[in-house]
């Protein structure tokens, strides 16, 4: 899988701003299906840094119930990657 | 920021044409930085971003964001108060909109570094105001004399008559349809629906009007239409007509005739129960009480024309060029407000505005000169202006039509026209003061008439016949 299909966005809330600030851990949305080898390679590639370590989560949708029935969301994975102290990633 | 005093702008002044002048500013750097800072903290205390609490996005994702937006925002606010700083500075009575050209458009800040700009202002002539004491005024004899109230009955009854359809029109008659204006080269102008004229009585020669326009041999090109006919006329656009592309163009206006209609006079017994009186002697006597208040009024007007030509012939002054035109414009304005303070109906109004159209741009560039000799006169003698005097007249104006008070401030409002009507009670008061102290001589209408016609014929001047 290309890295652009695997890394779709980066996360920019103001918890990852901190995390990235602080711990040098950058936030991202990510395909659901790519493995964190895969996710950790794309985030190399692409930002040209060196990635220490990986964690994901999956974010699975609620369903909302409306007056015209029920809705259930998209679920969704996430990826927090720890870069080397060396390296820095420009989200903005 | 600093805690030093902050650098002052560096303001240059020129003289460009008459009353015209050229201000370069040259804002210092400390200063656009510091604009730019306290915009940007602005942004930076205020921004709400999904994702962040408000101000708590990080400055460069605001920057990103809203950068442009920040620099426009900043740029507006240092120039236009750099601009009344130097208006303040060098006491510019400044007239209009200033005009800084396309470049000021292009200007960028950047941190760090000074800003130069220049704009080109129209400012308040400078003159000397004449000697106010003693000013020699004549004061035409009017009276109110049985002649006068005949005729007013008469106009009444006419107003107060039904409509009779015709099947042809005759002298005085009205032609009631669509009419639609077009220059020479084809481009339409003006298309009113329900638009009326009037053929033009046999005792008032030939000349008529026509969707605003006055046209001199009226009589002849439209002859003696019947409903349903199409009529055709030829005019010239007036050279002070309010809407650019009229003016001094051959213009092409068609009409056509959807009905026509005669007015037969009220009874003068229909006029005494319509407005509630007892007998004719009520209806005369009230007309009288109008009358001479009209008369008073015209007095008043005589008088105040003469000081106002006294102003405008002993001061000097260069007047700005591109005012002028403008001022044509809000002539027409104050003409129409005047006349219906003075109680003239709709129809005179539009007429005698029609005529006024024609006017040249010279009467435009004398009531300007009057304006600002008035203005520093009633500034130096502190004339001043309350919300009620504006209410008082909007009354009696609104009195003077026949309709409520609060629809002829609707309609004053919505044609922004309120502060005309302000400036124009404020022009009256000051000429007031001024006739409290000229020297006034009660002459004869006959007398009076005589030396406006002089007056006329040497070309000197304004003035009005009294009859």
């Amino acid at each position: 899988m290309d890295a652009r299909h695997i890394v779709k966005e980066p996360l920019l809330t103001e918890k990852q701003t901190y995390m990235s600030d602080q711990h040098n851990r950058y936030g991202f949305l990510v395909a659901r299906e790519a493995t964190k080898t895969e996710i950790k390679e794309a985030i190399q590639s692409l930002y040209k840094v060196r990635v220490l370590s990986v964690n994901t989560h999956n974010r699975t949708s609620r369903i909302r119930r409306y007056k015209y029935g029920a809705i259930e969301g998209k679920t969704t994975k996430r990826a927090v990657v720890r870069v080397h102290p060396e390296d820095k990633i420009e989200l903005v | 920021m600093s805690s030093s005093a902050p650098a002052k702008n560096q303001v240059k002044v020129e003289n460009i044409g008459p009353s015209r002048k050229r201000v370069t500013i040259t804002i210092p750097a400390e200063a656009v930085t510091g604009q730019l800072e306290t915009t940007m903290s602005t942004l930076l205390s205020e921004a709400e971003l999904p994702g962040f609490r408000r101000g708590r996005a990080p400055r460069r994702l605001i920057e990103k964001k809203f950068g442009g937006a920040m620099k426009t925002e900043a740029r507006n606010q240092l120039l236009a108060s750099a601009f009344s700083e130097a208006v303040q500075e060098h006491k510019l009575e400044v007239l209009g909109d200033p005009d800084g050209g396309d470049d000021l458009s292009k200007l960028e800040l950047v941190a760090g570094k000074p800003v130069t700009f220049s704009l080109e202002v129209e400012v308040v002539p400078e003159f000397k105001v004449p000697k106010l004491d003693g000013i020699e005024v004549n004061k035409p004899q009017i009276s109110v004399d049985d002649k006068m109230i005949n005729d007013q009955v008469d106009k009444l009854c006419l107003n107060e008559g039904r409509l009779d359809p015709q099947d042809k029109a005759g002298p005085g008659d009205y032609c009631i349809g669509r009419g639609t204006m077009k220059t020479e080269d084809g481009v339409e102008v003006l298309d009113l629906d329900g638009a009326v004229i009037q053929i033009p009585p046999a005792d008032k020669g030939p000349k008529g009007a026509i969707l605003g326009i006055i046209v001199d041999d009226f009589a002849k090109q439209v002859g003696l239409p019947k409903a349903g006919d199409s009529l055709h006329v030829h005019a010239v656009g007036p050279e002070s007509h309010e809407r650019a592309e009229v003016r001094g163009k051959k213009l092409r206006i068609d009409f056509r005739v959807d009905r026509v209609e005669r007015i037969v006079p009220a009874a003068v017994g229909e006029l005494v129960s319509k407005y509630r009186l007892a007998d004719e002697a009520q209806l005369r006597e009230s007309i009288s009480l109008q009358l001479n208040r009209r008369v008073m009024l015209e007095q008043q007007a005589a008088m105040h024309s003469q000081i106002a030509k006294y102003l405008n012939d002993h001061v000097e002054m260069e007047l700005p060029e591109g005012l002028t035109g403008k001022q044509a414009e809000r002539n027409l304005q104050r003409a129409r407000l005047d006349m219906m303070y003075r109680g003239m109906d709709a129809q005179q109004v539009e007429q005698r505005i029609a005529e006024l159209r024609g006017s040249s741009k010279e009467v435009a560039a004398r009531e300007l000169k009057l304006l600002f000799i008035l203005a520093r006169i009633s500034q130096d003698l502190k004339i001043g202006l309350t919300e009620e005097e504006v209410g008082g007249r909007i009354a009696q104006m609104a009195a003077s039509r026949g309709v409520r008070f609060e629809q002829m401030r609707d309609e004053l409002v919505r044609t922004n026209q309120v502060q005309m009507v302000a400036q124009q009670i404020r022009e009256q008061k000051t000429l007031d003061a001024l006739l409290g102290k000229a020297v006034v001589k009660e002459i004869p209408v006959e007398e009076y008439n005589k030396l406006v016609d002089e007056q006329a014929t040497a070309g000197s001047g304004k003035g009005k016949k009294k009859g």
